[in-house]
């Protein structure tokens, strides 16, 4: 049986009175993409700086690729590769000196699949870091986290400040990644990124794990938000024989536009909107935050089961 | 790869030779032109002698005497400033050391590949080794091109001997801003406190060698300055016990910012 790629049992984290992240249990497999999802200061950071021996836990243990992350970091880092939320490189330096710099370390003896990737991700290696777009020193961490193929990938919000054609360029390097048989496991607080690759996705709030699912379960929320805007007026009464209907809730009028929460089929609230001349009809899948709401309600678990 | 995080330190870091020890050596050949005779230097003895005592010692000369020779003015004139420049040189060393790349964030990178901890300390100060040693020789070169030009014939070996004097005395302040590196993290702050040491330590050195009998001079040994000596050693050569308390204490401290910072947090 193949070795569990990232396991943690009851990691915590303490900075002095706040507690960045709580008894954290978490297992991933190999050959998975893996998301981990939150907004911004769930721990998601945290959790990797701990994966990473950056940062050392307040309680719990942490074992990567099979050995402890603690005792065994070096030989650890030899077969992660590790893209920061917000990546600092030398400034002076150019991409390609970085790079083999880096190989050298890495006890590298070319920097051919640097330079392929550098490719793919259109980077000209010959400018200074002081010289790059965010975009591109965020592509220039791609190759360095890359660029020995790692058994392990651990990156913090990988797309941020990528252009759409370059996210598709890392979606699909992330899964040649799967393909060979890697793990990626990635953080975001953007759930279309998470959805367009991952397998499996845990969500984390408040430094807490509330649920690990895989995408297609965490994504079948079966609501979305419609506006429905008029010509002219809205039709009297629209607002009240919309509340009737059983899957529709929180409606709401502004000025010409109705703006409702449909949790079911389209034609009963077609069929109440009826007379009135309808100018045109927005339809939006909830954010992050709203299937969070939509799994746990008033702080309960609905819809999702939390590993254990 | 053993030795690629030096070697790469060497590589951003080797103009630093070039500044302080280019500044320094500039110093020194300037001193050797602005008083290139020995009946001058007499004279300069004498005026210094009507000086308190306490103001030659502020500038590390132990009495006027010794201004009338050559190897007194050069260790008054040049050694004494270079003392403070290359500390400066090593307070900006042991800041680059860890606390410069935790404070940018750098350091997240560098930790994440299979280097372990001590190795970025123990190689960045090797290589900082290397440079203190460039710029010691280069002080040296601008000392011997200025006894080219100058009367002044100071004995090169113990010319050699004091500009090798300043290696140790750097290394430790190296050292000591390395470990203030890994206790206090932030460059300013890091900077300020090293800083602070140095004036400190320099403040127990001067005014417990001018006011003996005092609480101040029980604690000159303290003081890293005292093992500094620039005059005897322009004098005498190389006084090996300052050179072996010097480097003891550095790589003492060397070792305790080793074991603290594999010990600690990387901050963000």
């Amino acid at each position: 049986m193949a070795t569990t790629v990232i396991e943690t049992r009851d990691l915590s984290k303490n900075y002095g009175q706040t507690q960045a992240l709580t008894n954290l249990t978490l297992s991933v497999e190999p050959g998975q993409i893996f998301g981990y999802l939150g907004p911004n200061g769930a721990g998601k950071t945290t959790t990797i700086r701990l994966l990473l021996d950056l940062i050392r836990p307040s309680s719990g243990t942490a074992r990567v690729l099979g050995q402890d992350v603690r005792q065994h970091s070096v030989e650890l880092h030899r077969r992660i590769g590790f893209l920061p939320g917000e990546l600092n490189l030398w400034k002076g330096q150019t991409a390609r000196r970085i790079v083999e710099h880096i190989a050298a370390v890495r006890g590298m003896d070319d920097i051919h699949y640097a330079q392929e990737l550098a490719e793919r991700l259109k980077l000209d290696m010959s400018k200074r870091v002081r010289d790059y777009s965010t975009g591109n020193k965020r592509k220039l961490g791609l190759v360095i986290a890359m660029m020995h193929r790692p058994d392990l990938l651990i990156l913090d919000e990988p797309t941020s400040g990528l252009d759409p054609l370059m996210q598709q360029t890392f979606n699909q390097l992330a899964m040649e990644a799967k393909n060979e048989g890697r793990t990626v496991f990635l953080s975001s607080h953007v759930l279309s990124e998470v959805q367009a690759i991952c397998d499996k996705v845990a969500i984390l709030r408040d430094g807490d794990l509330k649920a690990v699912e895989t995408v297609e379960r965490l994504t079948r929320v079966e609501f979305r938000w419609v506006t429905v805007k008029f010509r002219e007026t809205v039709p009297a009464n629209l607002t009240q024989d919309l509340r009737q209907i059983n899957s529709v809730s929180e409606v709401t009028q502004n000025g010409e536009s109705v703006r409702l929460r449909l949790a079911g089929d389209f034609d009963p609230v077609l069929r109440t909107v009826g007379a009135g001349y309808v100018e045109d009809v927005q339809i939006s899948t909830p954010t992050l935050e709203e299937i969070f709401l939509e799994f746990y309600g008033n702080g309960k678990l609905v819809a999702v089961s939390k590993e254990s | 790869m053993a030795g690629t995080i030096f070697f790469n330190t060497l590589r951003r870091s080797w103009r630093q030779i070039l500044y302080w020890g280019g500044g320094i050596a500039i110093l020194g050949f300037v001193v050797m032109l602005v008083l290139n005779d020995i009946d001058v230097l007499e004279q300069y003895a004498e005026i210094a002698a009507s000086l308190p005592p306490v103001i030659l010692q502020a500038f590390g000369a132990q009495d006027a005497s010794s201004l009338a020779t050559a190897e007194g003015y050069i260790a008054f004139g040049v050694f004494t400033y270079g003392a403070f420049i290359i500390a400066a040189f090593g307070v900006v060393a042991g800041v680059n050391i860890t606390a410069s790349e935790e404070e940018a964030g750098i350091l997240d990178v560098v930790l994440s590949l299979p280097v372990p901890r001590w190795r970025i300390i123990f190689e960045r100060y090797a290589a900082y080794a290397v440079i203190t040693v460039g710029i010691a020789a280069l002080t040296f070169v601008g000392l011997w091109i200025g006894s080219i030009f100058s009367e002044l014939k100071p004995d090169m070996l113990n010319t050699l001997a004091a500009c090798l004097n300043l290696v140790p005395f750097t290394l430790l302040i190296i050292a000591i801003t390395a470990f203030l590196g890994t206790v206090l993290r932030r460059r300013a702050a890091v900077t300020a406190v090293a800083a602070g040491v140095v004036i400190v330590s320099y403040l127990i050195d001067f005014l417990g060698n001018a006011a003996s009998g005092t609480i101040l001079a029980s604690l000159r040994p303290l003081s890293f300055f005292s093992y500094y000596e620039s005059e005897s050693t322009m004098m005498s050569g190389i006084i090996w016990s300052n050179l072996l308390v010097l480097t003891v204490a550095a790589l003492a401290l060397v070792a305790l910012a080793l074991w603290f910072f594999d010990r600690r947090d990387i901050g963000v």
